[in-house]
């Protein structure tokens, strides 16, 4: 058995790595998590996982939270698992919305877009973060005061051939400028992406009614937290008002976007 | 006679442009015929009452004004504002 410590959203995951081909899978996981390796400060401890990588000849153990014979399958429904893991850990203390962040290293500024799973988060994610320090392209978690604890986990990206799986694929391995600790909320961005949108991509600025009505679903454990809806509206009220950003191409918005954050 | 009674939500936003309500899994948006309905229901409610007390403050809707108070009550009984208590 390989033990490995995963480290994200301010969480500590212990993954037990057995089976024949632990080995295997603990190259696989060391090079995918290359960016949650070591720990960023004061953690919690998530849910240890058992996570098994198979020989074709060889039984699942009975206390495997993930386990299969397909190493890419396998890494897929770990990145779930470790994810479901840090939030459980976090409810009740961290605000965490279904979003990518990035930020300015110079000054902290992140940038946080939420969006629905399937619309886009990761393409920007791989192209904001060739600019931008790469924090999150799945779970954005901060405090009540705005600092953001990153989740720099591999991007999930659609593996070739329409197969429905997705590749885990380490940010280091893709570029993206490196991850920074302290980066405080600047700017929320609800994306919102048409393939048949007409013209070019447009800004909208949301009222924090609405603002706070399209963010909720997009959140994890919010009503877990002690006056949610006040602590997010003071964040829009007293900073920058969340934007819609409508848009069909993510190259077609970059730059706007770097600018909501950079100095 | 059945009253409406309003369920108790983990955070509530009052704003011009609207209120939310957070309750455990789901946000739901009022517009400010349900935020006056979620604002009477603190106690129980007779929907007679309800009716009477929001037809003052808006004016009567055209035909029943019961039966709309009624539809408004039910719509937000399905999105979990409110319940009927006896």
């Amino acid at each position: 058995m390989t033990t490995i410590e995963v480290h994200g959203l301010a969480t500590r995951c212990v993954l037990h790595l057995v089976g024949r081909r632990s080995d295997e899978l603990a190259d696989a996981v060391g090079a995918a998590w290359s960016r949650c390796l070591t720990a960023r400060g004061a953690e919690r401890d998530g849910t240890p996982l058992t996570v098994a990588l198979l020989a074709a000849d060889e039984e699942a153990p009975e206390n495997a939270d993930v386990s299969g014979t397909d190493l890419g399958q396998v890494l897929q429904s770990l990145t779930q698992a470790i994810t479901y893991a840090n939030i459980a850990a976090q409810t009740g203390r961290l605000f965490m919305l279904h979003a990518g962040a990035v930020a300015d290293p110079r000054t902290g500024r992140a940038l946080v877009y939420v969006a629905r799973g399937g619309t886009g988060k990761t393409t920007l994610t791989r192209q904001l973060g060739a600019h931008l320090s790469y924090l999150t392209d799945e779970t954005a978690g901060f405090t009540a005061d705005g600092v953001l604890h990153p989740y720099p986990k591999p991007l999930s990206v659609r593996a070739a051939g329409n197969t429905g799986l997705k590749d885990e694929i380490s940010p280091d391995a893709l570029d993206l400028r490196p991850t920074i600790d302290g980066a405080r909320l600047h700017q929320l961005v609800l994306l919102d992406r048409r393939n048949s949108l007409d013209g070019p991509p447009h800004v909208t600025p949301l009222d924090t009614i609405t603002a706070l009505a399209t963010l909720a679903p997009e959140s994890s454990a919010l009503s877990s937290l002690p006056r949610p809806l006040q602590t997010l509206a003071g964040f829009l009220e007293s900073g920058r008002p969340a934007l819609r950003l409508t848009y069909h191409e993510a190259s077609e918005v970059l730059d706007d976007l770097r600018a909501l954050v950079e100095a | 006679m059945e009253r409406v009674l309003r369920f108790q939500p983990a955070d509530a936003l009052f704003r011009e442009e609207g209120t939310l309500l957070l309750y455990e899994t789901t946000v739901v948006r009022l517009s400010a015929l349900g935020e006056e309905i979620f604002h009477a229901t603190a106690q129980p409610i007779h929907l007679a009452e309800l009716a009477e007390h929001l037809a003052a403050l808006f004016g009567a809707p055209e035909g029943d004004t019961l039966g709309a108070t009624e539809l408004a009550v039910h719509q937000l009984s399905l999105q979990g504002v409110v319940r009927l208590v006896e």
